[in-house]
Order: structure tokens, then C-alpha cells, then sequence
């Protein structure tokens, strides 16, 4: 008897071990921020493990990498980084390189807007806001998986290709609801300029070359809503109130209790929270990529209309 | 003696497991490879396509493969009649004539185009004809709106003795 259950022990053991293996022998993919995860993770299917740096709500432009984000690339067979100096100081391209790991750069092929930054022009890196951005991304990482990955290539093409028409509906979705807003109302302006590829794209923000709108004085980076100065508290007030903007737009990666103290001095209403460097958390409507931009756009429809 | 008994019984599971997963594999190998029988249908068949847009390059196409994505795509039974790389112009129709691979029975022609973005608020279609010496046998559109690819298949019987008996 005790023969037949050391057995069954051993038989058992056996397939855990196997099934234990068979997790962990899957190539793990290690993303900067959650967009990039989720682009992945469509492309991926279960084959992959796609894992990501950045929390929901946490800044790539001021992120400084903890000794675990180290683990997670050592451990990784692949990385992932938007590129175009999103992630501040390089942070996920030095992570794979002192990994000794690849990483794709998924902007490659985006032709990149320049904005102007402390006197010099630099290309934008928020290219995800635009959905034909977002397929350059999204082919970036099927070859760069298929590369890893040869066998699973045609899966990861079918995967892509699905995700492609779902963006595809979605830019034209987008447009649609855009359409809402009667043409003198489309004044976007938000807490950073996050939004340049989304405003160029969607026709926002005319009298400003169809670029993103941020009040004068108040940027992102080292900063992120403290620092203010009366003098800049000033001229961001002024800058509200020139923008003529029926609403002002918090971003979910931003305190967003000064601009809203701002907003009541200038009398104008906070038309809600967007989403922009980062998707929204877990169980969230701004989870997914799609459900990020869907939920944007209507907040700006509602608020601007 | 206990430690073979336990081998003993650990190599009956196993193996038989191993027998049983091996032998159906077999037998699914042996049905997929089993050589269709030759149902293809004599006769002059022509197709014609006409869209209700112009075609241009689709944005959103998966840029992975070697060639380029065609703005146009007609396939009969799966197979490739036409992947059409120029802009075909509203309203243009593009016809294939002689196309083999129509089959005696189910058939199906696949259509695929990409309308542009920017007419997002229009519905488009593609009008799909086929003819059999002369005789239209398939006229169907397919349809699509909100700026999505035009893509869809249309099925029919083709019954080699009754001629005009198809599904529309």
C-alpha cells in the first residue's frame, strides 16, 4: 500500500514539475510603461510573459529604477522601450544594457513631432496618441517577437493583426466623437503637453498649430506641480484665460491639486482626469490601451461640447 | 520488491498515457492528410469587383511580411485571384476573367480593400459578381462603416447539374 501512494507521489510530482516548467521555460518580455505592456501583451497572447516597469499612474519622465526593475530585466529575454527620451535619463535602454539584454526601440519608423523644451526643439515622445503611431509600434514588436520567438510568428502576426483593425475603428471612432465638439470649442489644454500627436491627428487646438496646450509656466519633469513661483502661478492663470479654453484637463500622472486651485481662480471648470504617460490601473476602464483613448475622448466630448 | 512494484505500475501509467496520446495523434495526422477529392468545376468563370471608394494603403496594415500590403485583396476558395497594389478608383471595376478554382458545391470569395480614413462617416462597400459563361450567378456587397476595413466573404453552391441553382 505505502508502495502505491509513494507512486502516486512520484506520478503527481512529476506533472507539477513538468507544468512548473513549462511556465517558466515561456521568454519573458519586460515593457518601460504600460502602454508598451499592453501593446505586448495583444501581441503575445499567453505564449509570452509580458511584465512591465512602471506601475499604473507612475511618471517615465522622473521614474528612477528600483533594485527590482534590475531582477526583472536580468531575468528578461527581451525588452521593450518607447524611445525618443520618454523614459527620462534612458532609464530602460540602461537597464537591457548593463543586463546584457536586446531591446527594441517601438517608435522606430515614427516620424516624430518636435516641440520645444527649455529653448531647443526635441522630438515628442507621446507618439501613442496617435493610433497610426500606435500600428508602428505594434509591427515593431511582432519582429522583434519574432525574433525571439520564430515559431510563433504566425500567431503573433494573426494577434497584431486583429489588434490593427481594432485601432483601426478606434481612430475612426475617435474622429467621429471629435466631430461632436463644434470646431471654435476644440481648445485641449492640459496639465503637460502630452497631447501634441492626439491634437495634430484629431484636428485640436487650431490656433496653436494643432498642438497640445499647456498653461505657461507649468510643465512636467522635476517639478510635476510643485516649484510654483507666484510669479509662474501668474502666468499660468493669464495662459488659461488667453487659451479661451471651455475646460482645463487634469492628467492621472499629475498631483492634480494645484492646477485645480488654478482652475477655480480662473474660472474655468476642470473638465476631468486623462489619461496620458500612463494607462489606468488594473480593473479600471483605462486599463487597456483602447479603453485609455475611449475614455479620454469622451471626457473631452462632455467637458468641450 | 516494493520499489519494482512501484516502477512497474509508474511505467503501465505513463506508457499507457504516452500509447494513447501517440496512436490519436496518428489518427488526426492520418484524416488531415487524407487527399481531397477533385471537386473543381468546368467552365468560364469571370469575377468582377467594384468598390464603392477608392482604395488607399491601409495605415494599419501588419507591415511584417516581405511585400507590401496590397490596398486590394480577392481570393476564391482561399486562393489568391488578385492582391491588387495600385489605388483602384471609385467606383472602377476590376475584372478577372478565366478564374479557376471554382469548386462543385460550397465556395466562398473573400474580399478585403481599405476605404480611407477620412471618409469615416460614410458606408462602403464592395459589389461582388460572378459569372458563369455569361450567367450572372453571385451579385452581393459586401459592406462595412466607422472607417473599418471593407472584408467579408460571400458563399455560394455551385451544382454542377442543376446550372442557376446557387445561393444568393
Amino acid at each position: 500500500m505505502k508502495g502505491i501512494i509513494y507512486g502516486l507521489v512520484f506520478f503527481v510530482s512529476l506533472f507539477c514539475s513538468s507544468f512548473a516548467v513549462a511556465i517558466a521555460s515561456k521568454p519573458i518580455v519586460v515593457a518601460s510603461t504600460t502602454q508598451i505592456a499592453d501593446f505586448a501583451r495583444q501581441v503575445a497572447g499567453d505564449r509570452l510573459i509580458v511584465k512591465c516597469v512602471l506601475a499604473p499612474g507612475a511618471d517615465p519622465h522622473t521614474y528612477q529604477p528600483t533594485p527590482d526593475d534590475v531582477q526583472m530585466v536580468l531575468e528578461s529575454d527581451i525588452c521593450l522601450e518607447n524611445g525618443l527620451h520618454l523614459e527620462g535619463k534612458n532609464w530602460m535602454s540602461t537597464l537591457a544594457t548593463d543586463a546584457g539584454k536586446p531591446i527594441i526601440t517601438t517608435t522606430d519608423g515614427i516620424k516624430p513631432l518636435a516641440i520645444s523644451s527649455e529653448g531647443e526643439m526635441v522630438a515628442d515622445p507621446h507618439a501613442w496618441f496617435s493610433p497610426k503611431n500606435v500600428a508602428v509600434y505594434v509591427n515593431n514588436i511582432v519582429k522583434g517577437f519574432s525574433q525571439l520567438d520564430p515559431d510563433g510568428k504566425q500567431n503573433y502576426e494573426a494577434r497584431a493583426t486583429l489588434f490593427l483593425q481594432q485601432l483601426r475603428v478606434l481612430d475612426s471612432w475617435v474622429r467621429q466623437q471629435i466631430n461632436r465638439i463644434p470646431t471654435q470649442r476644440r481648445i485641449l489644454v492640459t496639465t503637460h503637453d502630452a497631447f501634441n500627436y492626439f491634437c495634430t491627428e484629431f484636428k485640436l487646438n487650431a490656433n496653436n498649430n494643432f498642438l497640445s496646450i499647456a498653461p505657461v509656466g507649468w510643465s512636467t519633469g522635476a517639478e510635476v506641480g510643485g516649484g510654483m513661483t507666484p510669479e509662474r502661478r501668474r502666468k499660468v492663470v493669464q495662459s488659461i484665460k488667453e487659451s479661451g479654453a471651455p475646460a482645463l484637463f487634469v492628467e492621472t500622472t499629475i498631483n492634480p491639486k494645484q492646477i485645480r486651485e488654478i482652475a477655480k481662480e480662473t474660472g474655468v471648470k476642470i473638465g476631468g482626469e486623462l489619461y496620458s504617460d500612463s494607462m489606468g490601473p488594473e480593473g479600471s476602464a483605462g486599463e487597456t490601451y483602447i479603453g485609455m483613448m475611449r475614455e479620454n475622448v469622451l471626457l473631452m466630448v462632455n467637458a468641450l461640447k | 520488491m516494493r520499489f519494482l512494484l512501484v516502477v512497474t505500475i509508474w511505467v503501465v501509467i505513463v506508457g499507457g498515457l504516452w500509447g494513447y496520446i501517440a496512436d490519436r495523434d496518428t489518427r488526426r495526422q492520418q484524416i488531415t492528410a487524407a487527399t481531397p477529392m477533385d471537386l473543381s468545376v468546368e467552365g468560364r468563370f469571370v469575377i468582377e469587383v467594384t468598390p464603392t471608394f477608392s482604395t488607399e494603403k491601409d495605415p494599419f496594415a501588419l507591415t511584417t511580411s516581405d511585400s507590401s500590403v496590397p490596398p486590394l485583396t480577392v481570393k476564391l476558395n482561399g486562393m489568391y485571384i488578385d492582391t491588387h497594389t495600385q489605388e483602384v478608383l471609385r467606383g472602377q471595376t476590376l475584372r478577372y476573367e478565366d478564374v479557376s478554382g471554382v469548386l462543385s458545391g460550397h465556395n466562398e470569395i473573400y474580399v478585403s480593400a481599405s476605404p480611407p480614413l477620412s471618409e469615416n462617416t460614410l458606408e462602403h462597400g464592395v459589389r461582388v459578381k460572378l459569372y458563369e459563361d455569361s450567367t450572372l450567378v453571385v451579385d452581393q456587397t459586401v459592406w462595412a462603416d466607422q472607417g473599418a476595413l471593407v472584408s467579408g466573404t460571400i458563399s455560394f453552391n455551385h451544382s454542377a447539374d442543376e446550372e442557376g441553382s446557387h445561393d444568393h
